[in-house]
């Protein structure tokens, strides 16, 4: 009787120590973290919209930055459409630019990511997948530039269907179609799904897209 | 409970452990190595070492671990109930592993998404739990420290000279620095993919026997690992 109340003191003693050191360690640390994560945001859009910016830059000059509103050129806002996170940024060749966040479930997890579409909110500028946990050297390959390069200039308006399609590899052919990866069917058909869904909501919002992008 | 007086005669005879603790550190860094001797913590050793940096990132996570439970299990060794105390060394060494996982991605945020769930794994790496299990429940504070240190430095070392291997032939580079240029050099894919792993760790530990076996090394007991 003794030993197990010394058992149970022990065990709850411990689990109250290690718990304590873990969230003060948590508390100390968590803005750091967070501060991670936005910048990471931040880097996902800088790169899909093709802004200069310093990849080295620690995450918390990078939010300083984005906070000032001096990101690196000035020129990247934020809006939101109808439940849609939207970038907006003026190329310097490219002209004005429109990020569109969009997510949808991949073949083992979610699957995150940014199209990129130039002034006509039609022809593809970049595409990025920035989460994903798909098949390494299979599915995982839709991030890779072999794949978004393949989105390049296509469209997302075409013949009435809407969006672009992912076919077989080999099987493309006009400009709202890209070929597939071979061996990735699955997380293909997620991506074109994913696609589809956000080429439409643009679709449907172009005009108040167009309005908040202030297409001066 | 008590020590062991073979594992800590010199110890308590006093100084600051030069026998026993001299003969701690060879042992866990080259003739216990929990890698190479012991084929333990392969897991990792495979997984992240397909760049040094990398490696030597994991390697300082096991240090620090392995030598932080080590200290703190045995100073407790007297105290934990016997029923419990896989429990509580689990406890121990889990808090150990969140700890350095939250300061990686605090501030070596990179690193932390590279290395992905292996640094919350070491909790389940065999070299920890078992230097706890084997060592540190028998042992003085003092001379446990150094066994948990040397067998994270021997775990370390192993995977620097794997990463190392696996970089130059992999991408050309040491520490992304290029060492062997390109114009001459084609990567080879396979050494930064899971086969190469397993070559290298395969060819290094049979150069290790062979080195052990050659000078007939009396401690060096292979076993079968995880």
């Amino acid at each position: 009787m003794k030993d197990s109340l010394r058992t149970i003191i022990f065990a709850t003693v411990l689990g109250v120590v290690c718990a304590g050191l873990l969230a003060a360690a948590n508390h100390v640390l968590k803005p750091y973290q967070e501060a991670n994560a936005a910048a990471e945001k931040w880097r996902n859009v800088f790169g899909v919209l093709g802004v200069p910016f310093d990849e080295n830059a620690a995450s918390a000059e990078l939010l300083k930055l984005v906070r000032s509103k001096g990101n690196p050129d000035g020129k990247v806002s934020e809006t939101t459409v109808n439940g849609m996170k939207i970038y907006t940024y003026q190329h310097p060749q490219a002209g004005k630019l429109y990020a569109v966040e969009f997510a949808g479930p991949g073949l083992w997890g979610p699957i995150e990511g940014l199209l990129c579409l130039k002034s006509d909110l039609k022809t593809v500028f970049n595409i990025a997948f920035y989460k994903q946990e798909e098949t390494p050297g299979l599915g995982a390959e839709i991030g890779g530039p072999a794949f978004r390069g393949r989105f390049r200039d296509k469209t997302i308006a075409g013949s009435g269907k809407g969006g672009i399609h992912v076919r077989k590899p080999g099987a493309a052919s006009g400009n709202n179609e890209v070929d597939g990866i071979s061996g990735a069917t699955l997380t293909c058909d997620k991506v074109d799904a994913m696609i589809n869904a956000v080429s439409r909501r643009i679709e449907e919002n172009r005009a108040a897209i167009l309005k908040e992008g202030g297409n001066e | 409970m008590s020590n062991l007086p073979v594992a800590c005669g010199a110890c308590q005879a006093g100084g600051v452990c030069q026998g026993k603790g001299l003969s701690t550190l060879k042992s866990g860094l080259w003739a216990n190595n929990p890698i190479s001797v012991q084929v333990l913590g392969i897991c990792s050793a495979l997984a992240v070492t397909s760049k040094l940096e990398n490696a030597l990132v994991m390697g300082a996570a096991l240090i620090f671990v392995t030598g932080c439970s080590n200290l703190f299990i045995s100073l407790l060794r007297k105290a934990i109930p016997r029923k419990i105390r896989m429990i509580a060394e689990v406890a121990i060494i889990a808090t150990f592993v969140i700890l350095f996982d939250q300061v990686l991605r605090a501030f070596y945020y990179d690193m932390s998404k590279t290395l992905g769930p292996y640094v919350g794994l070491i909790i389940t790496n065999c070299i920890v739990m078992g230097r706890a299990e084997a060592f540190a429940l028998q042992n003085p504070p003092i001379v446990s420290v150094v066994d948990g240190l040397a067998n994270g430095m021997g775990y370390a070392g192993v995977l620097a000279v794997i990463g190392a291997i696996r970089e130059l032939l992999g991408y050309g580079t040491i520490l992304d620095f290029a060492v062997l240029s390109t114009s001459w050099y084609v990567p080879n894919q396979v050494m930064i993919l899971a086969p190469g792993a397993f070559v290298v760790l395969g060819l290094l530990i049979a150069m290790f026997n062979a080195i052990n076996a050659g000078k007939g090394a009396a401690d060096a007991k292979p076993a079968g690992g995880h």
